[in-house]
């Protein structure tokens, strides 16, 4: 059985010809490493083009690497992945000839997943799915088991690595692309096969990811083979008035079609899914929720009719008849994997309405001539713009822009500098509250917080919004547009001293010797974990022992937490200690607020329906 | 290739090191078809080309001399004799020193012989690692070496005998037959010091690990025949083994 046959066997599909372009070149790196790229919009069967050929060895016999090691950002977008290469191991199993219990048996046996969570990091089996943090852990020679620090390196060494839905790794210092950047260099110089899947990046991220000299594979415009998804109108509101809003839902749903909401943040999510929540079966997922609700919620995201969410369904979300997506203005490239969740087959039909996040009509009519939008329609030319912490204003989009002015007789060119605040900023907001912005000549503002992006990358956005649609269909065109949105982020991005101190950790990680001390950092965001616990008080008091499950954590931003944290008002630290018949947990009254910390809270704090509330 | 008993030199107590390398080139012949290309692949790396029979022939040798350390007198000793103690002898030094040689003479490739007796000076990594930190020092460094070697006083007598059953050299050929003391700690310094200074050393973690997991999964198997419980590690390991 050749490859291609092989594919349609377990899938039932004819490859598209993409595909069998990806599975040449994957099939010569995994022989003599090196890099693919794929670049596809959303729902183009990327995971196939990647994973096939190395599947094609359970059947081929001819074994050019061991393993396969599929890199995500999230573990919820393992979870998903896990099931569903394990059904290609399966159908692999039953061509085989397997007895059914033992491709069952076997499947869970082969596709292993690796949070290090367990004392491993070992890497080890046929197919291994891992989080990045997990996957840099294991590489640099952290919580290895025992100190087998070579251990799991040689096991990433010998496989075939697959990072998928690498447009996620983004920060605001770019410290992870950075650092994926850095880990990149050292895996290809060691021969390493890799392969990275993204929708559509930035060129400039490109070049930190070490990726931008691999010409990417892609659909060619002669390409008869093709992924084809169904048709999407893009509307863009500035406000969906709860009328407009509830007659979308119904209409959608009355036309047997599901309704899938994004917005920015948590609490706006939470705020609409009480709005809607009556209109149909709906279903809210964000990121404060216990691991084991955020599992249950994602198992009956099928079910749903309308399903609210934040930003945790941006990516890997397959749902089928999705007809309606209403999701707040965001970042383009967000914005195109969220459009991208309408409409995903051949022949369906759906309508996405993007809206301002929160959007303040009053302050925008009471100060039209302040508020500003978009760049699109602001007449400036050589403006220098960038990012900054003004003293006056806090954290604005700074212009400067060279105008001429004469004076006795002689022209000088005098820079100008004019200041973009939003609404999440809260000197901005005082300032509007009082009257006082009209005054403040070089002061303008977006009429919504922008949070949790950056305020350029939202105004930028914004100009390319009319046009996101086509960004869907057309790779070049939204590459190119994605180069116009973060233009100036790349330009003005300093590398931040975290990346250089892992670069010199990395350098200093040699055979026969302990890795030095350094807390390394997979992510860049600081976090602290929440244990929602009935009658926490009482059992401080009784000095119980709690019996700890970790599907019952929460694992929350440590900014976050450290805003919240006085809301909340009983609180307590968890204490784990080891005698002899292992570890015990037990509570104490929490001390100063600490990331990476297990703190304890009343369960009247947390909603299996809705995630913390406070 | 399985070898025929020749003499009681101990892998374990109740293991010989013949049955031990036996059951281990058992293990490997069953699992290679999954590694040859990936170690082919890794060893490119550092510019070394070999073909597949050869990849073979190179891990079969790791395998055949990655104890042959504990053909020394002191182990020996220690493992018939609870009285006598090891004083944290590490017998995967001494395999290094003859692994590099037997490798040079067979393949003529410094850089390979390099790389072998890397893999082979790491397969108790672990304890290795263990120890340096006892010693309160961070890398194997001269000191830690002199430590680890303290107690060793040569090779048992049939130690010829032996090699030339393993790997079909006779060692006189390869290296002078009264390789002293001096010789192995200097060796195992001066590996330990370019393994950790060579330009490309930062490559060398990912080019020994590929070799390093295949040797420790054949080692973890070679050792299943002997008595007592398994090590928790085997456990880990099992997830890899499954033939399918």
């Amino acid at each position: 059985m050749d490859i291609i046959n092989f594919f349609k066997q377990i899938t039932d599909h004819e490859p598209y010809d993409y595909q069998i372009r990806a599975w040449e070149k994957i099939n010569k790196i995994m022989e003599l490493g090196g890099r693919v790229v794929i670049e596809i919009p959303t729902a183009g069967g990327k995971t196939e083009a990647a994973i096939i050929p190395y599947l094609y060895q359970f059947i081929s016999n001819d074994w050019k690497v061991p393993r396969l090691i599929y890199v995500l950002p999230t573990r919820s977008l393992v979870e998903k992945q896990v099931e569903r290469i394990r059904n290609y191991i399966k159908k692999i199993l039953e061509i085989k000839g397997y007895s059914k219990d033992k491709v069952e048996e076997l499947a869970k046996k082969i596709v292993q997943v690796e949070y290090g969570l367990e004392e491993t990091h070992a890497f080890l089996g046929f197919v291994v799915l891992t989080t990045w943090d997990t996957f840099l852990y294991g590489l640099a020679a952290h919580r290895t088991v025992g100190d087998r620090f070579t251990f799991p390196c040689g096991a990433i060494a010998q496989s075939l690595v697959v990072f998928d839905e690498i447009q996620m790794y983004q920060d605001e210092s770019l410290y992870m692309p950075r650092l994926i950047g850095l880990v990149v260099k050292r895996l290809v110089e060691a021969n390493v096969p890799l392969v990275f899947m993204t929708a559509t990046l930035p060129t400039e991220l490109k070049k930190i990811l070490g990726i931008h000299d691999e010409e990417p594979i892609t659909v060619n415009p002669e390409d008869t083979k093709k992924p084809e998804r169904g048709e999407v109108v893009v509307e863009f509101k500035e406000k969906l008035s709860d009328e407009e809003l509830s007659n979308e839902i119904k209409k959608a749903i009355n036309e047997g079609k599901k309704v899938l909401i994004i917005k920015n943040t948590v609490n706006s999510a939470i705020e609409v899914y009480e709005k809607v929540k009556q209109l149909g079966n709906s279903l809210l997922l964000h990121s404060r929720f216990t691991v084991e609700d955020r599992a249950e919620k994602e198992k009956d995201i099928d079910k749903a009719e309308i399903i609210v969410a934040t930003q945790v369904v941006e990516a890997g979300l397959d749902l089928t008849n999705v007809g309606l997506v209403i999701t707040d203005l965001a970042p383009l490239d967000a914005l195109i994997q969220r459009i991208g969740r309408c409409a995903r087959r051949k022949g369906e039909r759906g309508k996405v309405i993007v809206v301002l996040p929160n959007f303040n009509e009053k302050i925008n009519e009471d100060h039209r001539e302040k508020v500003i939008l978009g760049f699109k329609n602001i007449p400036f030319e050589n403006a220098y713009v960038t990012l900054v912490n003004n003293k006056d204003y806090g954290r604005v989009i700074e212009l400067t822009i060279e105008t001429i002015e004469e004076k006795k007789g002689k022209s000088k060119i005098v820079p100008k500098k004019f200041y973009i605040g939003d609404l999440g900023n809260k000197t901005i907001r005082k300032l509007i509250e009082n009257n006082k912005i009209l005054k403040k000549k070089d002061l303008y503002f977006i009429p919504y917080s922008t949070q949790p992006y950056d305020p350029l990358i939202m105004i930028k956005s914004f100009d390319e919004v009319e046009s996101v649609s086509e960004y869907l269909y057309d790779i070049i065109k939204a590459r190119e547009a994605l180069d116009r949105v973060y233009k100036e982020y790349y330009e003005n991005n300093i590398v931040p001293k975290d990346y250089y101190s892992a670069y010199i950790y990395f350098r200093e990680l040699k055979l026969f010797s302990t890795p030095p001390e350094y807390e390394l950092k997979a992510r860049p965001e600081m976090f602290a974990i929440l244990y929602p616990l009935e009658n926490a008080e009482e059992k401080v008091k009784n000095k119980e022992i709690i019996e700890f499950n970790p599907k019952y954590v929460i694992r929350v931003s440590y900014n976050w937490l450290k805003n919240k944290w006085e809301k909340f008002d009983k609180k307590f630290e968890l204490i784990k200690e080891y005698d002899e018949k292992g570890w015990i947990c037990s509570l104490k009254k929490a001390g100063k607020l600490q990331p990476y910390k297990i703190y304890i809270i009343d369960d009247k704090y947390y909603s299996k329906e809705t995630g913390i509330i406070i | 290739m399985i070898l025929g008993e020749i003499m009681e030199v101990l892998a374990f107590k109740n293991q010989s090191l013949i049955d031990h390398v036996n059951d281990m080139v058992k293990y490997w012949e069953r699992i290679k078809y999954r590694y040859l290309k990936t170690i082919k692949r890794a060893l490119e790396a550092l510019n070394i080309k070999l073909d597949i029979e050869k990849v073979d022939e190179f891990m079969k040798i790791l395998i055949k001399l990655h104890d042959i350390g504990k053909a020394s007198k002191i182990y020996q000793r220690a493992i018939i004799n609870d009285q006598e103690k090891l004083m944290g002898f590490r017998h995967e030094l001494v395999s290094a020193y003859y692994t590099y040689h037997i490798l040079l003479k067979k393949f003529g490739d410094k850089n390979l012989a390099f790389i072998g007796a890397l893999t082979v000076m790491l397969h108790h990594e672990p304890i290795i690692m263990g120890q340096i930190r006892n010693l309160k020092k961070k890398e194997l460094t001269a000191e830690v070496v002199l430590d680890k070697l303290k107690k060793f006083d040569g090779m048992i007598e049939d130690f010829e005998d032996l090699i030339k059953k393993l790997i079909g050299y006779s060692i006189g050929d390869i290296i002078k037959n009264d390789s002293n003391k001096d010789d192995i700690i200097r060796f195992v310094i001066e590996m330990s010091v370019r393994a950790r200074h060579t330009p490309n050393s930062e490559k060398l973690r990912f080019i020994v690990g590929t070799l390093l997991l295949p040797l420790v999964m054949c080692d973890y198997k070679g050792a299943e025949s002997r008595e007592g419980k398994a090590p928790k590690f085997a456990e880990v390991l099992e997830v890899e083994s499954y033939v399918i």
